[in-house]
């Protein structure tokens, strides 16, 4: 996560287990292990979207837990308020929940969060040999 | 790295469009350059996780949102562009489509009989088949039952595809991140290689940010992957970098005031997908991804139609409501979930500008008729998952734009267009453009095959007149 300073790395983890506490089966956000990956996404952002997210993660490192859930919680709600109020909380909750869940349902941090989901999509890359039954 | 070559051409994009006239013009005999923003995998070696993909497969790092931030812009690049991530589908445009085109922009040619042939001419260059119905997964099924339930009407999907294998339990959702096996017929595995073999220079990671035109030599200034300049020139220049990729080169390059109607007539198709939760498996992710397009006549004139989708957990994880351990349950439910999308056939066209750092910025919503096509959508969705048995319905609030049309519409008159009916920009003979960006307005079914179709017959053009 070199893109992000220690401070920013931590508002990280504890926004990512704000949204993501784990459910005693399927890992937590940091117990996932996909905060380690922050850098891939980054690096394609455009400069000011990166700038906001960064000023985001700072300020999570600093709020209060509880906090920061009810603060995210606003954001979901923004169909209750007016616009332009409306559009700043959209953008803050597409940016802030596709950028955590991007990291966690790629399920790319060891956390084996797919098995769990039971998701199992494959594709073969040779055509498979024909069992004995289609010989 | 700059190339002394003056080239026939220069190709801005690698996409649909890009790879179909890359073709073209290097088999008629002429040195070509696709400059490309995006990278180039080698056959098969997409990335193998969304993150990844999100990443090097759009702009933006996966996603990028209009000005208020109600819908979300999903703009590929690299060499296969569009075709790479899509679906595949090949839709020709109906009656209906054309007229409207041909009441927009004044273009004769916009009718079913004199693009026919241009539709034929894309086809032979592809692989076009029907997904097999006997393969259909649980969300297919949902999907042909609950359109059966309600008197709807449907058609087996045609797409463009060699051998997905299914018999081998292969699952196409994992093609939106690039087909490993290569049966989907990107340019990247189809026209592109065949170009190159032919001559054609591939230029991945090159971004064009200035184009300067003169009358017998355009310039392109881009920026490579280590963020150095370089320049490429040729006689004519092609754009085929999308609508917003277009409009983006264009206004960067200050000829706003030349092409008054750039940026402008900017569409969508919004698509709201839908999520029903049934207490059986409904494995969406197995098998084809589509089985089934809606052919309702009532759906298309109300100006929507239904997809039959699933989505990947990162896009699903969007849609689903709640927080916390909450949200976290819902997604354990993935597999149990159906999902149907409705893509609006939108009105009230957008304009696209560039903020001063040269990210590109639209100004696009729905209208109260939009919103109206939306609604009528979602209560179709509504029936269908009702009558197939779903416990709960989630409707997606989110709207999302894949076909990103316009902002270089074609049309006859250059205050209202910015691209002539012979597919170059007004006032400027040696630049063209045929790819979305020249819609001159939403058609209401998937873009695809008839950026192909256009493309072949832009191309033709172009040699005629480059003979």
């Amino acid at each position: 996560m070199s893109t992000l300073s220690a401070t920013q790395q931590r508002g990280l983890l504890r926004l990512g287990d704000a949204l993501i506490p784990g459910d005693g089966d399927m890992p937590s956000f940091s117990e996932s292990g996909c905060a380690e990956y922050a850098d891939r996404i980054l690096v394609s952002m455009y400069s000011d979207d990166r700038a906001g997210l960064k000023g985001v993660l700072t300020l999570c490192a600093i709020l209060p837990r509880p906090l920061i859930r009810k603060l995210f919680a606003m954001t979901d709600r923004h169909e209750n308020a007016p616009e332009p109020v409306a559009g700043l909380l959209r953008m803050a909750n597409v940016g802030i929940k596709g950028f955590l869940m991007t990291l966690y349902y790629s399920d790319i941090g060891g956390g084996h969060v797919f098995s769990k989901m039971g998701w199992d999509p494959v594709v073969h890359r040779q055509p498979q040999e024909p069992t004995d039954g289609a010989r | 790295m700059s190339n002394n070559t003056i080239y026939d051409a220069l190709i801005v994009g690698a996409g649909v469009s890009g790879g179909f006239i890359a073709n073209a013009l290097t088999e008629a005999g002429m040195k070509c350059a696709l400059l490309e923003a995006g990278r180039s995998f080698p056959s098969g070696q997409y990335p193998d996780n969304e993150l990844d993909a999100n990443a090097l497969l759009y702009w933006g790092g996966g996603i990028e949102l209009n000005k208020n931030a109600s819908l979300g812009l999903l703009r590929p690049k690299g060499v296969g562009g569009g075709s790479i991530v899509n679906q595949a589908l090949v839709d020709r445009f109906d009656d209906d489509a054309f007229d409207s085109w041909r009441e927009a922009s004044g273009v004769s040619y916009f009718n079913r009989a004199e693009m026919d042939p241009w539709y034929d001419a894309a086809a032979e260059q592809i692989s076009i088949k029907t997904v097999p119905e006997e393969y259909a997964n649980g969300n297919g099924k949902i999907f042909r039952e609950g359109f059966e339930k309600n008197g709807y009407q449907y058609a087996p999907l045609e797409r463009a595809h060699r051998d997905c294998r299914f018999e081998d339990g292969n699952c196409c959702i994992e093609c939106l991140r690039g087909c490993p096996i290569d049966s989907k017929q990107s340019t990247a595995v189809t026209l592109i290689p065949k170009a190159r073999a032919a001559g054609l220079d591939l230029v991945p990671e090159f971004e064009a940010i200035h184009v300067d035109p003169r009358k017998d030599l355009v310039t392109v200034i881009g920026r490579g992957g280590d963020g150095r300049e370089s320049v490429y020139r040729g006689r004519r220049l092609v754009l085929a970098a999308g609508a917003i990729g277009n409009s983006r080169l264009l206004l960067m390059s200050g000829l706003e005031k030349q092409l008054p109607a750039l940026g402008h007539n900017f569409y969508t198709h919004p698509q709201f997908m839908c999520l029903g939760l049934y207490d059986e498996p409904v494995n969406g992710h197995h098998g084809p991804l589509q089985s089934y397009r809606s052919a309702d006549p009532t759906f298309r004139a109300n100006g929507f139609k239904l997809e039959n989708v699933f989505a990947s957990p990162v896009a699903v994880a969007m849609l689903v409501p709640a927080l916390g351990r909450e949200h976290m349950q819902r997604m354990r439910a993935i597999t149990h979930m159906g999902c149907v999308e409705v893509a609006v056939r939108d009105t009230n066209p957008g304009r696209i500008t560039v903020s001063s750092s040269g990210k590109p910025i639209v100004d696009k919503t729905l209208n109260e008729e939009d919103r109206r096509r939306r609604d009528r959508g979602l209560e179709a969705i509504h029936n269908i998952f009702e009558s197939t048995g779903a416990t709960e319905i989630i409707k997606g609030n989110l709207a999302i734009g894949l076909h990103l049309m316009g902002g270089c519409n074609i049309g006859t008159d250059p205050t209202r267009s910015v691209a002539t009916p012979d597919f170059h920009l007004h006032g400027f003979d040696n630049i063209h453009v045929a790819d979305s960006s020249a819609f001159p307005n939403a058609p209401g079914i998937n873009p695809s095959f008839t950026i192909m179709a256009l493309s072949c017959r832009a191309a033709d053009k172009i040699v005629q007149g480059a003979d």
